[in-house]
């Protein structure tokens, strides 16, 4: 009987202990989002009140439990974000009057809720010389060399370099909404510009905020596709595409990736509002672009032509990362690396077949049994996109030849007094040139 | 200071107005009298040379965040707004305002809203204790001037527009005038982000692709503690910056965007159109134009256009179509 209940107790103790499902994500995060969350924070500590004993305003900012967070970017340029893995933090980080400040911030941020996630971050970059991610206790910190160097101050980031980016991937649990943000609680140190080569000392500031982050991983993009727009028409072909996406990113094939990327803001826009909400249109299409961010990242340390692999590129010289012709799903053929480290499929054979559902190599599109050459804006049974020219009024389409739609005949109709209408041949636009303004 | 040089349709009525506001006489050389001076130099003018009919909407996340954003902007700029910024009950004090936040405070709502015509307009319309030290506090938070004609529409439920005023377009819920809270926005509203308000105002300088800083009263009211008896109301002044979102700005950003000469006069003969359409009061078909000017651009956006122009371009234009499909009979004919 012992043994049983020793057994049943290891196996609650381990139920309790099994962390809630975590998915790993990628974030990024631009020195703006860093500089501006100085303020969105120190707006945070003053609008939580009672919460942020002893908080005090001091030019460009706030001072709260001996810490001040004022001027950063311009006075105080940045030298590190440290990405931390909660409240708990400060205890390690804040070591001042006995654990009072500490315990005083863990209270403060612990409203502020923050995502809680478990380091190590991996994969963590810069797009920013000079600059290098390290693992610290507990978080990863980005930092350049001139933040403790007198002698220079290369690599300290102010406004104008608020597109660069801090890149990580961590174990984050899922988001209730689809799209939704995560907030991570950071520490940023800046310091003023030396002059005089280090001769006159320079400034130092440290100062604890958070940022919020919405992840850049395709997964995202799936799941707003999927939860956001209502009909299923629209939803089941978008989610078609994601899987598309999702393949070529896999494969590295940015190229068709990029393509497939164009194709889902395209459709999303020609049918919205009718098919699809503009609120939900709007919130694909930002899904979009951030997967597309995540893309165009390139760290500072990447070199296309070195003969390695690195984030951003698909392939590097003779390194293809493992890919073959044959591995990506062609029938044979000799896979490439081109100059600018993106694969080079022109080698590979594929049988491509036109109506299986499936986009392959010189097709534009192919929706199996739904291909047409009626439907307004359908994929053709040439697997090439519906076009100007091609007979069929397609959505943004005024007219073709001679054929104005069911509501237009004439000048008339479009408030003109008389004249000619016709059809641009090239946009497929009504072109009424010969129209009659009247008096 | 170019908004000085354009308050032409302000007569000597606001002037004196403003004097009365400022009721200590200022120093020769000091920044009011520097001010004044600009004003009443401003004031001797006429029409703004550059002045540009722009549209703006406002979705309720944007006014349920809007006090925080506006918090954390003045706390950034704390160095040179001095005295005009302060903390006062927990909240940050902005000339003699509060702005508390919503998102902090669950149960406070807002109830009333209004778009101010800026650093001189502002003061005219809001209460008095309101509006003392507001002409220079929006002024150094560089806030928009607008003028007249303006006007304001919405499609939020439960909420009208205000019968238009010189200096303000505002929008109120139903009750308001009861103190029945219905429809109010508060910290549950943050994630909606369907724009409700649309104003159109006579900005005196064009932004351009930049956002327009624009003071907005925001009432805010606690629930009720007695029944039949409004909550307390507390109404204060911020700046929100916003994109105007028409065919403007579409051309600015087709403007300030790298493009080949094919691709730039296709997107200006598309946004030709819709102004055409958008001219003869067609506005649903204008919306149809500023779509195809989307797609197009979604089109490009991997060999001619920089995904970060094409996003621009894309988000601006789904916001304009947005902006003329907005009451429910435009809504439909766009549909």
């Amino acid at each position: 009987m012992q043994l049983i209940a020793c057994i049943a107790a290891i196996v609650t103790v381990l139920a309790i202990a099994q962390p809630a499902r975590a998915d790993l994500m990628t974030f990024q995060m631009t020195v703006g989002d860093a500089l501006a969350s100085v303020g969105e924070t120190n707006a945070f500590l003053v609008s939580i009140g009672k919460n942020a004993r002893g908080l005090k305003l001091v030019p460009g900012g706030t001072k709260f439990a001996g810490i001040t967070c004022a001027g950063f970017g311009d006075v105080y340029k940045l030298g590190s974000v440290t990405v931390l893995d909660g409240p708990a933090a400060f205890a390690e980080r804040v070591t001042t009057k006995k654990g009072k400040d500490a315990a005083l911030l863990a209270t403060a941020f612990g409203l502020a809720g923050l995502t809680p996630w478990v380091p190590p971050a991996t994969e963590a970059e810069s797009d920013r010389q000079l600059w290098a991610a390290t693992q610290v206790s507990p978080g990863v910190k980005f930092a350049t060399e001139s933040l403790d160097n007198t002698g220079t101050n290369d690599g300290l980031l102010d406004a104008s370099s608020s597109a660069g980016i801090f890149r990580f991937r961590a174990q984050v649990p899922p988001t209730a909404a689809a799209g939704a943000s995560y907030r991570f609680l950071v520490e940023l140190v800046g310091r003023t510009a030396s002059v005089d080569s280090g001769l006159v000392a320079f400034g130092r500031q440290r100062c604890f905020t958070f940022v919020d982050l919405v992840p850049v991983d395709v997964s995202v993009l799936d799941r707003l596709v999927n939860e956001s727009l209502e009909d299923a028409q629209v939803r089941n072909g978008l989610a078609s595409r994601v899987a598309l996406l999702k393949t070529a990113l896999l494969r590295r094939d940015f190229v068709t990736a990029l393509d497939i990327m164009a194709y889902i803001v395209g459709h999303l826009i020609a049918r919205s509002p009718e098919h699809a909400i503009p609120a939900a249109a709007r919130r694909v299409v930002t899904g979009v672009f951030d997967v597309r961010r995540g893309l165009d990242f390139r760290p500072a340390t990447a070199e296309c032509g070195n003969g390695t692999r690195e984030t951003g590129e698909a392939c590097d010289g003779t390194d293809l990362g493992g890919f073959t012709c044959a591995g990506l799903g062609y029938a044979s053929g000799t896979l490439t690396c081109e100059p600018s480290c993106l694969l080079n499929f022109g080698n590979c054979v594929a049988l491509p077949v036109c109506g299986n559902g499936v986009i392959e190599i010189n097709e534009e599109c192919d929706d199996g049994a739904q291909n047409s050459n009626t439907a307004p804006d359908g994929c053709r049974t040439s697997c090439k996109r519906s076009f100007c020219g091609d007979g069929v009024i397609d959505i943004f389409e005024d007219c073709e030849g001679s054929d104005f739609g069911d509501d237009v005949r004439n000048c008339k109709d479009l408030g003109y007094e008389g004249g000619t209408l016709k059809c641009d041949p090239e946009y497929c636009e009504y072109d009424d040139e010969r129209c009659d303004e009247g008096d | 200071m170019a908004w000085m040089l354009n308050m032409g349709s302000y007569g000597a009525g606001s002037l004196v107005l403003l004097l009365l506001i400022l009721r200590r006489v200022p120093r020769l050389i000091s920044p009011t009298f520097l001010l004044l001076t600009g004003l009443i130099v401003g004031g001797l003018g006429s029409v703004p040379a550059n002045a540009a009919q722009r549209t703006f909407v406002l979705a309720p996340s944007d006014l349920v965040s809007a006090p925080d954003l506006f918090g954390a902007k003045a706390l950034s700029r704390s160095a040179t707004l001095g005295r005009a910024i302060g903390l006062k009950r927990g909240a940050i004090r902005f000339a003699k305002g509060v702005c508390p936040s919503l998102l902090a405070d669950p149960t406070r709502r807002i109830t009333r809203v209004r778009l101010l015509g800026g650093p001189v307009g502002a003061p005219l319309v809001v209460g008095r204790s309101l509006a003392t030290g507001l002409t220079s506090a929006l002024t150094l938070m560089n806030t928009a001037t607008w003028l007249a004609p303006a006007s304001g529409t919405t499609r939020q439920s439960s909420w009208i527009s205000e019968a238009p005023v010189s200096d303000a377009v505002g929008f109120a819920t139903t009750g308001f005038a009861t103190g029945d809270q219905t429809g109010a926005l508060g910290g549950s509203n943050a994630v909606d982000a369907s724009p409700g308000f649309r104003m159109v105002v006579n900005l005196a300088s064009d932004p351009g692709i930049d956002r327009a800083e624009l003071a907005v009263a925001v009432t805010t009211e606690l629930p009720s503690k007695k029944l039949g008896k409004p909550g307390k109301r507390t109404e204060c002044i911020l700046v929100a910056s916003l994109e105007p979102v028409d065919l403007e700005a579409l051309r600015d950003l087709v403007a300030a965007t790298p493009l080949g000469t094919v691709t730039r006069n296709r997107l200006n003969f598309i946004l030709d159109t819709a102004q055409t359409f958008l001219d003869r009061g067609k506005g649903p078909r204008a919306a149809r134009n500023i779509r195809t000017f989307a797609l197009e651009v979604a089109q490009r956006s991997e060999t001619e256009i920089a995904p970060s122009f094409a996003e621009a371009m894309i988000n601006r234009a789904n916001a304009a179509a947005e902006a003329l499909c907005f009451t429910a009979a435009e809504k439909l004919a766009c549909n």
